[in-house]
């Protein structure tokens, strides 16, 4: 028997601003403009929107903000929480609010901001005096987020085999997707060599592994399946979401590092959606830190447990490969944005919008955010 | 800047006294004898809010660890690169903490014994650390 939520809903709008490695115009701002972009994509009002969820985290105006600078006259339904990942748990809770009839059409959305003068460090968790669990971090010198990942993919590395050129493999790739995305901030070619000659940020994770801090914008609007066939642009459906996370929700005390929150999140993705990772044309896999993919590609099912580095070792994500992956140069290249810009090329590839990016099968997709504590997936069609 | 040292609270005064003693203290549940690390004021597996701190072997394996090579900790910048641990302890399966390891980084594996050591900071505060377990017999 067919899902409930299955199909019930679609995105109609989307919008997306330009990504840029200096201080540009204020978060706020940013915001107001892709928002009013994405309403304009979907060929809707304003005062169409009854439906907000953002996360409101790192200076992101706030689903309150946005109601006040869009004017919306009645809003039934605003959240966002923890978000499954950032961008696919956003438009997912703005799926399942259109889906029960807590609103009609409702916008999600994801923006972030390079630091500007007088923020901290960036991604330095201390507050200046410390409380929790950063009391048993921080004082070791652990308190940077990457070097939980690091550790996380140093211990991919020694118990699956993966390999500086596997991971090199990706990257490279994602720099040539990006090529053809005039959003991308890191659009130029890189060879191999370049990528191995790449210093340790924190070994074994390398510079060019992680995502670059943006001014960036993106939003999707949802609305029901119904109305969304009435309106301007053809609808990409959205099957099934999910989300998920392990039992000890801490990046470095997570309980187990061979099984990340995308497990969780896999669980109940693809018998919802009808559909398997088999049926997908291509995927949108998150890449904040190029290593998530390994994870993303094992716990979803898309290759067996421990094989990721090998499919990407042996060009399975080339646009032209087996299962093309993040055609717009994914987060790595394209710039952080949490996988709205995931979301965004998502639906614009199974609009046939995509341009130079488009693939040449692009009917079915899977989004998902996060992978290591938080994760949160979105199953797609057209 | 100097490193941030722990905030000693009544939720995590025991580890801190512990290692003020030299002794590695782990707190535990007392109705489910689950381990609970870090600290936390109800056990997760039973919620039972008696919870309390117990010495531990001293023994662990390295479960990961990676190698900081980037600015960003306060009092660490002048160490760069150094490693940090991700410390399994064998009471209890993926109970995990964190320290950094007398050895060369290079030299670190996975599955690694390890034995616990004490660097003192000042009165109050003294961080459990790690190093390579010397000989079987330990
Ligand atoms: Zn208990």
């Amino acid at each position: 028997m067919s899902h409930p939520f299955r199909d019930r809903t679609a995105i109609v709008g989307v919008g997306h601003s330009p990504c840029s490695k200096t201080p540009t115009i204020s978060p706020y701002l940013n915001t107001v403009r892709t928002l009013k972009q994405a309403i304009a994509d979907a060929g809707l009002e304003p005062s169409d929107i009854d439906g907000v969820c953002a996360l409101a985290t790192g200076g992101e105006p706030s689903p309150l903000d946005m109601v006040q600078a869009l004017g919306l006259p009645g809003v039934t339904w605003y959240g966002g929480g923890l978000g499954g990942g950032v961008g696919p748990g956003l438009v997912a809770n703005a799926a399942m609010a259109v889906a029960s009839g807590l609103c009609t059409t409702a916008i999600a959305y994801r923006t972030m901001a390079v630091p500007r003068p007088g923020d901290g460090t960036y991604n330095f968790f201390g507050p200046a005096k410390l409380g929790g669990a950063a009391n048993f971090i921080q004082p070791y010198g652990h308190g940077v987020f990457m070097q939980y990942f690091a550790a996380w993919y140093q211990r991919k590395r020694k118990v699956f085999g993966v390999t500086d050129e596997q991971m090199g493999a990706y990257v490279t790739a994602m720099r040539d997707n990006a090529t053809r995305n005039p959003h991308a901030v890191l659009g130029k070619p890189m060879t191999m060599d370049e990528y191995l000659a790449c210093p340790y940020v924190a070994e074994p994770l390398r510079r060019f592994d992680c995502d670059m801090p943006v001014d960036v914008s993106g939003a999707v609007i949802v609305t029901t399946a119904e109305r969304a066939r009435d309106l301007r642009q053809k609808p990409v459906y959205i099957s099934s979401v999910s989300t998920g996370t392990g039992p000890r929700p801490h990046m470095a005390f997570w309980h187990d590092y061979d099984q990340s929150a995308a497990h969780f999140a896999a669980k109940t993705i693809w018998k919802n959606a009808g559909m398997g990772p088999e049926d997908m044309d291509f995927g949108m896999i998150y890449d904040g830190f190029a290593p998530l993919v390994l994870y993303n590609l094992e716990e979803y099912g898309f290759v067996p447990k421990g094989e990721a580095g090998r499919f990407l070792g042996d060009g399975g994500h080339l646009r032209d490969g087996a299962f093309p992956l993040n055609p717009h140069g994914g987060n790595n290249s394209e710039g952080r944005s949490h996988a709205i810009g995931h979301m965004v090329e998502a639906t614009q590839q199974l609009r046939g919008q995509a341009g130079a990016r488009q693939l040449k099968k692009a009917n079915t997709t899977f989004v998902n955010g996060g992978a290591i504590m938080l994760a949160g997936a979105v199953v797609l069609h057209n | 800047m100097d490193r941030p040292l722990p905030v000693i609270d009544d939720i995590n005064r025991d580890c801190w006294e512990g290692a003020r003693n030299n002794r590695l203290v782990i707190y535990r549940c007392g109705e489910c004898r689950y381990w609970i690390h870090p600290p936390l004021e109800a056990c997760p597996q039973c919620q039972s809010e008696r919870v309390a701190g117990e010495e531990v072997s001293g023994k662990g394996a390295v479960y990961s660890w990676s190698v900081m090579y980037s600015k960003g900790n306060p009092g660490f910048d002048h160490k760069l690169p150094y490693a940090t641990v991700i410390v399994e302890l064998p009471e209890q399966e993926h109970l995990f903490t964190i320290g950094n390891i007398d050895c060369d980084p290079k030299d670190i594996e996975i599955g690694m014994p390890l034995e616990v050591t004490f660097e003192k900071i000042n009165d109050e505060v003294t961080l459990p650390q790690w190093r390579p377990a010397t000989g079987a017999a330990r």
